[in-house]
């Protein structure tokens, strides 16, 4: 069964229609990307599944319930995380207490949540910076204290909203090994990512959105020899990420 | 085994309420002239009414204006139930808690939902309707007010001393359980959650914080706190009227208090407090003839603190200045040799 299914998903902000009809499924342990030309709808997309907004029409089914009317934190518990395109770190706390916010969903109690927000931090190499302010980070730093947080809360699933943007080769490298390493944890990962190479090395399935449709779905492969996807996501002419 | 634990970890908060609370408690010994104590009290109170706001305005970042009414909801539960009933403040003080919880939890259910300044002036419209409620309101003695002073009777059931000293110590007492409260919410998931709420809202909802639902609690909790330092000043000044509880300027004291002090801290309220309350008071015997001029001090003061110490005065011992600069010095003198 997939893990979360989106079925007919239509939002419209006034008579701009960001997301159209669009309907996927996200299989359980997969990584599944989301790519398409900016202004194509993928943040939108992103900000009603985790809830932070309401759909027009359509459903959302996470790990068998519907959580349409679901609010953010609802879906948090239900074991939904997410991080941001532009990082929203909660800047005048330290990174540690950012991570342990997260941890708290699972560890109620404050001494515990730290202890395992200090493995979580561990995990995602951000352990030197634990006492830092997260208003003193760099974007790769705050994005990753971002995934850190949302993994803290023990999710099934994980948004990941262009966690690669503007990070350089290196950067990018630790980044996509972080994705494979939180993957292997059993944690479902559906990621906006605007990196082709990035989305063509580690997803198992991608989904392509232009202008708030859906395109099409398929591997890798197959979205990078689609015609139609050349054409409306890089242009005539070129031949995406080979 | 679990205290033990907790006392070591809380060891240098243990040592900073012993040393303040020893510190207050000796100043009475030391100066007792009634004007002086009675001003010690007045800064107490303030400091519980600082401690109150700080739990919304400080933890959770809601800035609230309009704390003046449930000083004003807690001073008058205590002085009608001793008018009216007999009844002795220090049961009717946990009645005022309870009305002005469940008022902030009525009030608090659209209004948290607001935020910004938008929440702030909203609070800010409600207090200036208690208010007008209260001054037309004749049962509850209206504009003229209400006068409960009990002659002859005990002033532990009453609350009303003739000696300050003992009001004195009764309030640091309060003042003592608010900051032991103040510090537990700190430390505690509780109190995680607000700040998370007051760094960014949206971005907290995402880790799982049931902002509304946190928001409430702490709005409810803070108008508490706030109504027991109005139950003990209506007890200390026994004349109660809403030109005196319910005007604008006392509800926007309650945050400069904080803002003064150090919002978000433990003992930032009590420091704005003491300062906010001595300066009024002593400016205002000092210069009688020029009614006004110590809220016109305070004002120019408050006005210098946001400029220069924009993190309240409790950041001057906190944030480390104190022992850089002396450790620069050390260092320094390390290179030299």
């Amino acid at each position: 069964m997939a893990l979360l299914e989106i079925k007919n998903a239509t939002k419209a902000f006034g008579g701009l229609k960001a997301n159209e009809d669009v309907s996927f499924d996200v299989e359980a342990g997969t990584i599944v990307g989301v790519v398409g030309p900016n202004g194509a709808g993928k943040t939108t997309l992103f900000n009603s599944i985790s809830r932070t907004h309401d759909l027009t029409s359509g459903q959302i089914i996470f790990d068998g319930k519907d959580i349409t009317k679901y609010k953010a934190y609802q879906a948090c518990a239900l074991g939904m995380g997410r991080t941001y395109q532009i990082p929203q770190a909660l800047e005048n706390m330290t990174v540690l207490e950012n991570i342990t916010i997260g941890a708290l969903l699972k560890h109620s109690k404050v001494y515990e949540a730290t202890e395992y927000a200090k493995e979580i931090s561990a995990f995602c190499g951000l352990s030197e910076l634990n006492e830092k302010m997260a208003s003193g980070l760099n974007v790769m730093q705050k994005k990753r204290l971002e995934i850190a947080r949302a993994l803290a809360g023990d999710p099934k699933l994980l948004l990941l909203d262009e966690t690669m943007a503007g990070l350089n080769g290196v950067e990018r490298d630790e980044a996509i090994e972080l994705i494979r390493r939180i993957n292997k944890k059993g944690i479902t990962i559906l990621m906006i990512e605007h990196v082709m190479k990035v989305v063509m090395s580690v997803s198992s399935k991608v989904v392509v959105i232009v202008s708030g449709k859906k395109l099409m779905e398929g591997t890798p492969d197959e979205v990078t020899s689609n015609p139609e996807v050349i054409n409306a996501y890089l242009g005539g002419g070129h031949n995406a990420g080979r | 085994m679990r205290l033990k634990s907790l006392i070591k970890t809380e060891k240098s908060f243990v040592t900073q309420v012993i040393i303040v609370f020893i510190i207050l408690a000796l100043i009475p010994v030391i100066s007792h002239g009634e004007f002086f104590v009675s001003t010690l009290c007045l800064s107490v109170i303030w400091a519980i009414m600082g401690i109150g706001w700080n739990v919304i305005g400080g933890y959770a970042g809601q800035v609230s204006n309009g704390h003046a009414m449930y000083f004003a909801i807690g001073a008058y539960v205590g002085a009608l139930g001793l008018k009216w009933f007999n009844m002795t403040p220090w049961v009717t003080m946990w009645v005022g808690v309870i009305i002005s919880m469940a008022l902030a939890f009525l009030i608090g259910y659209p209004l948290l939902r607001l935020r910004g300044h938008y929440f702030a002036i909203a609070t800010m419209a409600i207090v200036e309707c208690v208010r007008i409620i209260c001054t037309n309101w004749d049962l509850i003695g209206g504009a003229t007010g209400v006068s409960f002073f009990q002659r002859g009777a005990n002033p532990l059931y009453t609350l009303q001393f003739e000696n300050r000293i003992p009001f004195y110590f009764i309030c640091l007492a309060f003042m003592l359980v608010f900051v032991i409260v103040s510090r537990v919410i700190q430390r505690s998931k509780f109190g995680y959650y607000c700040r998370a709420i007051n760094a960014n809202q949206d971005s907290a909802e995402s880790a799982g914080v049931n902002s509304t639902f946190y928001k409430r609690w702490a709005y409810m909790i803070s108008a508490a706190i706030v109504s027991i330092g109005g139950a003990l000043y209506a007890q200390y000044i026994q004349y109660i009227d809403p030109v005196s509880l319910l005007p604008l300027s006392n509800s926007m004291l309650i945050v400069l208090v904080v803002v003064m002090g150090g919002i978000g801290t433990i003992w930032g309220p009590i420091l704005g407090a003491f300062i906010m309350t001595f300066i009024n008071q002593y400016a205002r015997a000092l210069f009688n003839q020029l009614s006004g001029l110590n809220l016109f001090i305070y004002g120019v003061l408050c006005l210098l603190i946001v400029l220069f110490i924009p993190n309240g005065l409790i950041s001057i011992f906190t944030s480390g200045k104190l022992t850089r600069l002396f450790k620069k010095n050390k260092s320094a003198a390390k290179e030299v040799n």
